[in-house]
């Protein structure tokens, strides 16, 4: 008969279902003549019971988020890379033709958007010419038209309209319409439809014209914003309120506009902002079209 | 050769039957294979897919090994972190599981010897006695219910657990491989690089221990 240390090895084989007859016979005669063992027997099995019924502990909801988060700290980033990595086989039937058509689309859209900003590339490449040469390709039909501010009325066009070759009023409602449908908002759009439009195809010439006739009209420039996108500049200018009707004829006489089509009307000429006997206005410089 | 409507009809069944069914066989062999394949060429999808097959599990034996959910949750994380880094590594020799809980078994380990040396279950034990009050003298069966009610009780499974916890690191990896996992022997064998028999045995000695602790608090 076994002895009971040599009996105890048995309990993992009976538990097991790896004993033979020989194991059970042996374990079982024991037990009939040993309550020690017996009652030790009883503890295993329910050891056994009590490891096996021991609870499953279930991982947190957002196990699998926490993990990602911890191998891929970086995933937001990686997320919009791999879009354009998988562009091409996002679709496996059909990987190449949807990646081209949607790139070309792209570049359409991108094309047609950007044909359509009035981008003034000439002030740049503009050939440095004379005064007299400007003189002759300045359109004819330019005009010059103000508002009156301080009394929020328009007022009407002069009988013998100013028609000054190289002041221009801002575009009339007829030019736009044979522009492109969608434009940039312009500088004559943030400070207002009464003040000066000055069209010329030099325009930094113009300024130019502008910053050497000012000295003597006792005036000064205040404020200069270029809009190189729309192909504008914006001068700010103060001068005396008597010297306004000699501001264009001194920029005609310094050669940037035709002086023989020049004609002002000072009471026509209303200031934008005044300030006791000092005018300020904005003068609105833009290429015109050949 | 002629073929009648009715031979035509029973090939394209066989046909059909065949397609449906090689795809599900297939599946059901090598259905880790296909995914760990899918996981090294960068599909992490296929990566997501083999951690919910395996997080309850792995989160299990985590869980076994440092008896504390917090830890646990780190415990498996830092599991399956190893083995996506490592799964390049993996050959394929063994089933993608054995590979997966053998890391899950050698990163528990490591980390139960950590915790130990730090205190972690004296303070853990410590603090639940202070929680409970009278500890485990109230951890009395009583005989008049169902047994299987008695070891399914909350206070029940805290001890076993504890007793677990007290185990060597080299007992307790086995306990909750066999008796709490149930992996076979061929499986634990092969996962902790041991003989057969030095399994059963360790196993043995293992069970015989939680089997004393469990008599001294319960008897």
């Amino acid at each position: 008969m076994m002895d009971c240390e040599n009996v105890s090895s048995l309990y993992g084989k009976i538990i097991d279902g790896e004993a033979d007859a020989a194991d059970h016979r042996a374990l079982e005669d024991h037990l009939k003549d040993c309550r020690a063992c017996c009652e030790d027997f009883e503890w295993y099995k329910l050891t056994m019971k009590a490891l096996c019924n021991l609870q499953p502990v279930s991982p947190p909801s957002d196990f699998l988020e926490q993990l990602n988060s911890r191998i891929h700290p970086n995933r937001k980033t990686f997320e919009i890379k791999s879009f354009f990595r998988n562009l091409f086989d996002s679709i496996p039937h059909a990987p190449a033709p949807v990646g081209v058509v949607s790139l070309a689309l792209v570049v359409v859209v991108a094309f047609m958007v950007y044909n359509n900003v009035p981008v003034d590339t000439g002030m740049a490449v503009a050939p440095i010419v004379g005064a007299k040469t400007i003189a002759s390709t300045v359109d004819s039909g330019a005009q010059i038209n103000t508002v009156s501010q301080s009394q929020g009325q328009v007022s009407p066009p002069p009988a013998a309209a100013p028609r000054l070759p190289m002041l221009a009023s801002n575009p009339p409602a007829t030019s736009v319409s044979t522009g492109p449908a969608w434009r940039f908002p312009t500088i004559a759009d943030e400070i207002g439809g009464d003040n000066l439009t000055v069209e010329s195809p030099r325009v930094d010439l113009a300024i130019e014209s502008l910053r050497n006739v000012l000295p003597n009209l006792e005036g000064k420039i205040v404020d200069e914003k270029i809009r190189n996108n729309v192909g504008e500049v914006m001068v700010g200018v103060v001068i005396p309120s008597n010297k306004y009707a000699d501001l264009a004829s001194a920029l005609i006489n310094h050669g940037s506009v035709e002086a023989g089509s020049l004609q002002i009307e000072g009471k026509a000429l209303v200031p934008s902002r005044t300030d006791s006997n000092q005018l300020r206005l904005y003068i609105r410089f833009t290429r015109s079209s050949q | 050769m002629d073929l009648s409507p009715e031979t035509i009809l029973s090939l394209f069944c066989l046909t059909i039957a065949s397609l449906a069914i090689i795809p599900g066989l297939r599946s059901g062999v090598d259905d880790d294979e296909a995914l760990v394949a899918r996981c090294a060429s960068g599909d992490r999808e296929a990566f997501n897919d083999l951690v919910l097959k395996y997080q309850k599990k792995v989160f299990n034996v985590a869980y076994r090994f440092v008896g504390d959910q917090e830890e646990a949750n780190d415990l498996a994380q830092e599991i399956f972190a190893a083995a996506y880094q490592n799964l390049k590594k993996f050959r394929g020799d063994s089933k993608f599981s054995t590979w997966l809980f053998q890391i899950a078994t050698n990163r528990g380990k490591n980390r139960f010897k950590y915790l130990k040396r730090r205190g972690f279950f004296v303070n853990k034990s410590s603090q639940n006695q202070d929680e409970e009050g009278e500890g485990y003298q109230k951890v009395v069966p009583d005989n008049s219910s169902n047994p299987e009610n008695i070891l399914s009780s909350r206070q029940i499974q805290k001890v076993v657990q504890d007793a677990i916890d007290e185990l060597e690191p080299d007992h307790k990896e086995i306990v909750i491989l066999r008796d709490i996992e149930g992996f076979s022997y061929e499986e634990i064998a092969r996962m902790l690089d041991l003989p057969e028999g030095t399994t059963k045995s360790r196993l043995h000695r293992a069970r015989m221990v939680i089997k004393e602790k469990l008599k001294k608090v319960l008897s």
